[in-house]
C-alpha cells in the first residue's frame, strides 16, 4: 500500500523544506571575511583502483 | 520514483576510459566526470556527455593531472548549463550550498579524501539532493562519487570533513581548507520537476496537492495507467476520499467521462485520476 504521505519518493515535509529552501535561497551568499588569498585554481589529484 | 531528477552514475577509472593525446586520464578525471553528471540531472537528461567529453573540451586544452571547477564548469556552459562557481575570495558556506541543495539544485564539490581513509587525494565529487534535516542543515545528502560504485547516501558531517580537508595548494602542501567554507560548482534548480506523458501538460499550481474524493461513499477512487479508461488500473492502487495525490499534469482522453475530458497525471505520468475523483484541484497549499 503506498504510504499516502509519501509521494513519488518526496514526502510533504520533504516538499514543504523545499519550497522554504527556495525562498531562503534567494539570499546572495556572504562574504566570509578570511577568504581573500585563498587560490582559485586547485586541482583534483589521482585516484585509484576502488577497493 | 525518481524526484529529485538524478543523473546516470559516470564511473573513474577504465569504466570510464579516456586516452586523449596519448595520455590515459581515466584517473585523473574527477572534476570532468562529476561536471558531465551535473549537465545531465541539470538537462533532465537531454545532455549527456561523458567525462572524457568533458575534459577534451576543456580551453585551453589541458590533458595533465587533474582539473579545477572552473576548468570544467566552463565546459558545462558551453552545454547551456548555467553554473554559480565558488572558489577562491568567492567561496561559500556549507549553509548556503545546503539551501541551494535543500531548494533543488546539485553541486560538484571539491574536498580531499584523506578523511575517509583513502589517502590524501584532492578530490570532487557531485551531490545531487540532501536527505531529511532542517534548512541549511541536512542530516545527510546522495553523493555521486567518481571514485567509488555507485550513489551513496553521505552524512553531512562526513561531506564537510571532505571539504574542509580539501588541500589548497596541492597535496605536496599542507596547508587545508578548513571548516566554514565549499568549493564548488553549483547547478541550476531543477525542481520539481515531471516527466510528461500523454500530451501531459503542467499543472498550476506545480505540483498541485490534489484529495482523492468518491463520488460514492465508502468506494474507492481508481488510479489508472494513463488518462482515460481505455488504460488498465495500476495494480492495487486506489485513493480513498481525503488521500492525497500529488498532481504534475493534466491531460485529456479522448472521451469525457462525467462530463470531462481532464485527467490528472503524477510526476512520471504514471498513476492518473480523473477530474471527478478528486478535490482541492488548484487549492493553496
Amino acid at each position: 500500500m503506498t504510504d499516502p504521505n509519501e509521494l513519488d519518493g518526496m514526502t510533504l515535509e520533504e516538499l514543504e523544506l523545499q519550497a522554504l529552501a527556495k525562498e531562503a535561497a534567494k539570499t546572495p551568499p556572504e562574504v566570509i571575511p578570511d577568504a581573500a588569498d585563498l587560490p582559485d585554481d586547485v586541482r583534483d589529484g589521482v585516484a585509484s583502483e576502488v577497493a | 520514483m525518481s524526484v529529485p531528477a538524478r543523473p546516470t552514475f559516470q564511473k573513474e577509472g577504465p569504466a570510464s576510459p579516456c586516452t586523449l593525446h596519448g595520455k590515459n586520464l581515466s584517473w585523473m578525471n574527477c572534476t570532468p566526470l562529476s561536471t558531465a553528471m551535473g549537465v545531465d540531472r541539470s538537462t533532465l537528461g537531454r545532455v549527456r556527455i561523458s567525462g572524457c567529453q568533458v575534459r577534451d573540451e576543456i580551453e585551453p586544452p589541458d590533458y595533465v593531472g587533474g582539473t579545477t571547477l572552473k576548468q570544467c564548469s566552463a565546459v558545462a556552459e558551453k552545454h547551456g548549463v548555467d553554473v554559480e562557481v565558488h572558489v577562491g575570495a568567492n567561496v561559500c558556506t556549507p549553509r548556503y550550498a545546503a539551501i541551494q541543495l535543500q531548494a533543488g539544485r546539485g553541486f560538484v564539490l571539491q574536498g580531499n579524501t584523506q578523511p575517509d581513509g583513502r589517502g590524501n587525494v584532492n578530490h570532487a565529487y557531485w551531490v545531487n539532493h540532501a536527505g531529511k534535516g532542517s534548512l541549511g542543515a541536512p542530516t545527510s545528502a546522495m553523493v555521486y562519487d567518481p571514485w567509488s560504485n555507485g550513489p551513496e547516501v553521505w552524512s553531512w558531517s562526513d561531506i564537510l570533513a571532505f571539504a574542509a580537508a580539501l588541500r589548497v595548494n596541492g597535496e605536496d602542501r599542507p596547508e587545508k581548507l578548513g571548516p566554514g567554507k565549499f568549493y564548488c560548482a553549483i547547478y541550476p534548480d531543477t525542481e520539481p520537476h515531471a516527466h510528461f506523458k500523454h500530451g501531459g501538460v503542467k499543472t498550476n499550481p506545480f505540483p498541485d496537492k490534489t484529495l482523492g474524493h468518491s463520488l460514492v461513499a465508502g468506494k474507492r477512487v481508481r488510479v489508472r495507467t494513463g488518462p482515460g479508461l481505455e488504460f488498465p488500473p495500476v495494480p492495487g492502487r486506489t485513493l480513498k476520499t481525503g488521500d492525497l495525490f500529488l498532481v504534475y499534469q493534466a491531460a485529456s482522453s479522448k472521451k469525457p467521462l462525467a462530463g470531462s475530458k481532464v485527467w490528472y497525471g503524477n510526476h512520471d505520468g504514471t498513476e492518473w485520476v480523473h477530474k471527478s475523483g478528486l478535490t482541492a484541484i488548484g487549492g493553496s497549499s
